[in-house]
């Protein structure tokens, strides 16, 4: 950037008021009072040109106040121009873009991140012994020794610079921007530049930022854009990974679904390949149409306990920012469930639970007790079933064992005893659906699923999302009485709720309107009960986990405090071993899964490549949205080289403010002296004699 | 006979009856009257002596010269005429001005013009009128009685200020139609070049004739009364000037100053009797100082 910039250009657009004396002058002119006069002789005689006098002086007067406000806008506007004037310090922020996108190559083969550090390195060792420094980089990177503040120690600049690599996030401008602009906050520097180094990625430079705070005034903002010569011709990233949300028990299947998405113009033939922490892993070829979603469906077995992840990876495209994924879940080795009653009152119910009763099957051990001995401290984490009878005696305590259980984070299901009204007393305040009477039909009622969304059967829905339950009847029920916020999961065809989930605490709580036995219904007969019986007990939506999922580049959202000391290790995927407040960790650059440990507990977080970096569309012009409300310009990046020549031409600078004030004042004092003119003078006597005062007061 | 006339009502004439006019240079009229003629004749006032010669009747040779000097002379006296009066009055639009007065430029120098005709005629004197603007409009001969003033007193009445006016035009046109030695008497604005007019008053000084200029004036001309921007409308002409009243309010005065003084030496130079006139001042008050007894 050479010649002239506006350091304040909204000033410019304030151009168009310069005309607004012209406006008054047209239309509020001063009006004239007509008066017949004997002779204008002695006007002329004044001044034969009284009148052409006149109007060249207010066309003046016009002229030097549409002057003035021009020249006081334009100083306003505080017009700089580079490459002349004198020479001070120089407090310079340099912007890195370091996001993935920046790992495409350039023009010379290297990549674009490369060539930008290397620029960098050109201007650092161009500062001078008074002249400071800062780097910022647009993603944040724990793995890079940033120097807090502006910094005149070249060996530190050159040091963070040696350790920036490529990432797989999406950076904020408008967050970079405010970094680069306390930079200088302190600084005691007379020329204050900003040079960023991007590849102007549209996704990231395309949307107006919503709060950006302008750097100190005067300073010079110059964007040096690297090109994108080569664009990827096939490109697919990662854009999601699910685990179904379901208690995971090792030894049993667990199937992930990845979704890809193709980026680039023509069919793309890639591999997944996938890895668990174990080692066990797949490779799977797969085919993704242009600028199309594809899902593709994983079955897993992690075969421990305790937490496991595996990676993702693709290969075969042209782009690698966007290719990686990491997915952490939590596994456990078998859980109980646990019946407060005799096995005869829940009727097929633990067999379809645990079809083996040991749990080699389905991972679920039940246990019997007895109903009396239920307490809420000793079955933390199991789910517990009940029947409504249990309820008949010392109805109120064991309510209140039931919802200290309920509240701590447990799940539980009332049913009606198998052979045996349902009688429980007075129910609770917090129960939502109670049972009625029993009732009977000879010839059974249809049940019904009223909640076709609920997780219990996830995994009995066909290709059209149709629950294979047909023809299931009800011979006996009791029908339940539920709050109108409760939705039924299973009823009957005339809307009477047969089975509610309603969540209490922390914990859920089914409540059941009749038994899981063929005396019944005819669920129990159907070989979609066992799936949905054990889907029931093992899912846990909404219950809290330690795992969080993000896109590399998104704010961490760990449920510990800011000013937590925590010590952040990779267990797969990127190396990363750092220490400090989890304030100081603003986002994971790079895909990987990473356990975040405090003295007290171990959360983790996968984190995915971001698949907006692999979207190649690039700003071509000199308008750039993220930065709309500031002043800067726009620089084809041509090397180094020329980066540096730039950096040391703008060194010198002219600040044109303080000139043009003073021709605004200039012009003020001279519209003051044309608009309030001096009385004119009469002309000099050229006669021979005048009469005396006395002889011409006696004329008159 | 005064009763009905717009410019010369009843007690204006009462109050001008004891003035008179005078004439400083001989002036050849008609009849016999006051002023002094370039002719000798039978009058009281002695005026030279001469060498008798055949013809002479015997009974004007001054016997006592004859004794003392033994020379036989006869005793001349000086004429004494009336005067004819030629009033030259400017009906130009100028005239129709007023401000400060409270008679228009034009309403004022006709009420001077009547009463001038009347003190002239009151005297034993003739008075004659002429109107002009660009040009001589109309032109009244002398009269010497009051009932004969009829036509010039309604002819005052029945003008209307218009058209410019050229003042020497109308001096030089006088000047060679008047054969005898006359008074004429300008009645005027005089917003004029002062050495065109000064011109035409010596033409009529070349010919004998005697000038009196009464220069009409608004004291709103000679001192701008209006303050602020205006647009000045010239009355003759229809010439706009927008002028800012206080910026020449000043050089304006000095200018008009300097016009008066510049009419006032040529007058004294061409041995023309000149006075201002402030139409604010009462005719019969400005008559009486111009005409009345020192």
């Amino acid at each position: 950037m050479t010649g002239l910039t506006a350091l304040n250009p909204f000033f410019l657009s304030l151009l168009p008021l310069a005309a607004l004396p012209v406006l008054f002058h047209l239309f509020f002119r001063l009006k004239k009072t007509p008066r017949a006069f004997p002779t204008l002789m002695f006007f002329n005689r004044i001044d034969p040109k009284l009148n052409a006098r006149r109007r060249l002086r207010e066309w003046l007067i016009l002229l030097l106040r549409t002057l003035l406000i021009l020249f006081l806008l334009l100083a306003l506007a505080r017009p700089v121009w580079f490459g002349i004037g004198k020479q001070g310090t120089v407090a310079v922020a340099l912007v890195i873009d370091n996001s993935g996108s920046m790992s495409g190559t350039g023009e010379d083969g290297r990549t674009k991140l490369k060539e930008a550090v290397d620029a960098a390195r050109g201007i650092i060792g161009q500062l001078r012994d008074r002249d400071r420094a800062g780097i910022i980089l647009l993603v944040d990177d724990p793995v890079v020794p940033l120097p807090a503040g502006l910094s005149g120690d070249k060996s530190a600049l050159r040091n963070a610079l040696d350790h920036i690599g490529e990432t797989e996030a999406s950076g904020s401008v408008a967050a970079a921007m405010a970094r680069a602009g306390n930079l200088f906050n302190d600084s005691t520097a007379t020329h204050f530049e900003i040079h960023i180094l991007s590849d102007l990625q549209q996704e990231k430079w395309s949307q107006p930022p919503v709060d950006l705070r302008p750097p100190r005034a005067g300073t010079s903002i110059v964007v040096h854009h690297l090109p994108s010569p080569n664009l990827a011709k096939s490109n697919i990233s990662i854009t999601d990974v699910r685990v179904p949300a379901k208690i995971i028990l090792s030894g049993r299947r667990l199937p992930l679904e990845v979704q890809l998405a193709s980026t680039t113009a023509g069919e793309s033939r890639v591999r997944l390949n996938w890895q668990t922490d174990s080692g066990n892993g797949s490779s799977d070829e797969i085919i993704v149409p242009a600028h199309a979603e594809k899902a593709v469906n994983l079955t897993l077995e992690p075969q421990n306990s305790g937490f496991r992840w595996v990676s993702l990876k693709i290969e075969g495209d042209d782009f690698d920012a966007d290719n990686r994924a990491f997915i952490g879940f939590n596994c456990q080795e078998k859980k109980s469930v646990v019946f407060a009653g005799k096995p005869n009152d829940f009727g097929q119910l633990p067999l379809a639970v645990s079809p083996g009763g040991e749990g080699k099957l389905s991972g679920l051990i039940p246990s019997f007790i007895d109903a009396a001995n239920f307490a809420d401290d000793q079955n933390a984490g199991n789910f517990v079933a009940l029947t409504w009878n249990s309820f008949a005696t010392d109805s109120e305590a064991r309510w209140a064992v039931l919802k200290r259980f309920l509240d701590a984070g447990g799940s539980a299901m009332i049913v009606p005893a198998v052979g045996a009204p349902a009688q429980f007393g007075s129910p609770p305040d917090w129960l939502a659906s109670v049972p009625g009477g029993l009732q009977s039909a000879t010839n059974g009622l249809a049940l019904t699923v009223q909640d076709k969304t609920h997780a219990m059967f996830n995994e009995i829905r066909d290709e059209n999302g149709e629950i294979g339950l047909h023809n299931v009847k009800v011979f006996q029920f009791c029908p339940l009485r539920s709050s109108p916020n409760i939705t039924p999961v299973l009823g009957l065809e005339d809307g009477r709720a047969l089975l509610t989930e309603q969540k209490i605490g922390k914990g859920r709580l089914f409540a059941s309107g009749f038994a899981f036995d063929s005396a019944w219904s005819t669920l129990t007969l159907k070989p979609a009960f066992i799936a949905m019986a054990q889907n029931l007990v093992l899912t846990q939506t909404g219950a809290e986990t330690n795992i969080v999922a993000l896109a590399a580049g998104e704010p961490l959202r760990l449920a510990l405090p800011a000013d937590m000391a925590v010590q952040v290790q990779s267990l797969g995927g990127s190396p990363l071993d750092w220490k400090g407040k989890l304030s100081q960790l603003a986002t994971l650059p790079r895909s990987g899964v990473y356990a975040v440990r405090n003295e007290n507990e171990t959360s983790y977080v996968a984190v995915r490549s971001s698949e907006k970096e692999g979207r190649q569309q690039f700003i071509s012009g000199d308008a750039l949205p993220a930065l709309s409300k500031l002043a800067y310009s726009v620089k084809n990046f041509s090397g180094g080289d020329s980066l540096v020549s730039d950096f040391k031409r703008l060194e010198k600078s002219l600040d044109l403010s303080p000139l043009l004030l003073l021709l605004a004042l200039l012009i003020l004092a001279a519209e003051g002296w044309l608009a309030n003119p001096l009385p004119l003078k009469a002309r000099p006597a050229t006669g021979a004699k005048t009469f005396s005062k006395e002889e011409n007061v006696a004329v008159r | 006979m005064t009763a009905a006339y717009k410019f010369l009502p009843p007690e204006l004439a009462d109050r001008l009856r004891g003035l008179g006019v005078t004439v400083r240079r001989p002036v050849e009229g008609a009849l016999q009257g006051l002023h002094r003629s370039p002719h000798h004749g039978a009058s009281v006032e002695f005026a030279d002596y001469r060498e008798y010669t055949r013809g002479d009747p015997p009974n004007r040779i001054d016997w006592a010269v004859y004794a003392r000097t033994d020379r036989h002379v006869i005793r001349r006296y000086q004429e004494e005429t009336n005067v004819r009066a030629y009033i030259l009055l400017d009906t130009s639009e100028s005239m129709a001005f007023r401000d400060a007065g409270r008679l228009s430029k034009m309403d004022y120098a006709c009420s001077l013009a009547a009463g001038l005709m009347f003190v002239l005629v009151n005297q034993s004197d003739a008075a004659g009128l002429t109107l002009f603007n660009d040009e001589v409009r109309k032109t009244f001969p002398p009269v010497g009685s009051l009932g004969s003033l009829r036509p010039l007193l309604l002819a005052l009445e029945e003008i209307k200020p218009s058209g410019r006016s050229n003042i020497d035009k109308a001096l030089h046109t006088l000047a060679e139609q008047i054969q005898r030695r006359s008074l004429v008497i300008l009645i005027s604005d005089l917003l004029q070049n002062p050495a065109d007019i000064i011109r035409g008053i010596r033409h009529l000084q070349h010919n004998k004739h005697e000038v009196l200029v009464l220069h009409t004036l608004d004291a709103a001309e000679i001192n701008l009364n209006f303050s602020g921007l205006a647009e000045l409308r010239e009355l003759e002409t229809c010439a706009r000037l927008p002028v800012h009243a206080d910026e020449i309010r000043d050089a304006y005065a000095s200018e008009v100053q300097k016009y008066l003084d510049e009419l006032r030496r040529g007058c004294l130079g061409s041995l023309a009797d000149y006075q201002f006139m402030d139409t604010r001042t009462p005719v019969e008050e400005a008559l009486h100082a111009k005409f009345g007894q020192p």
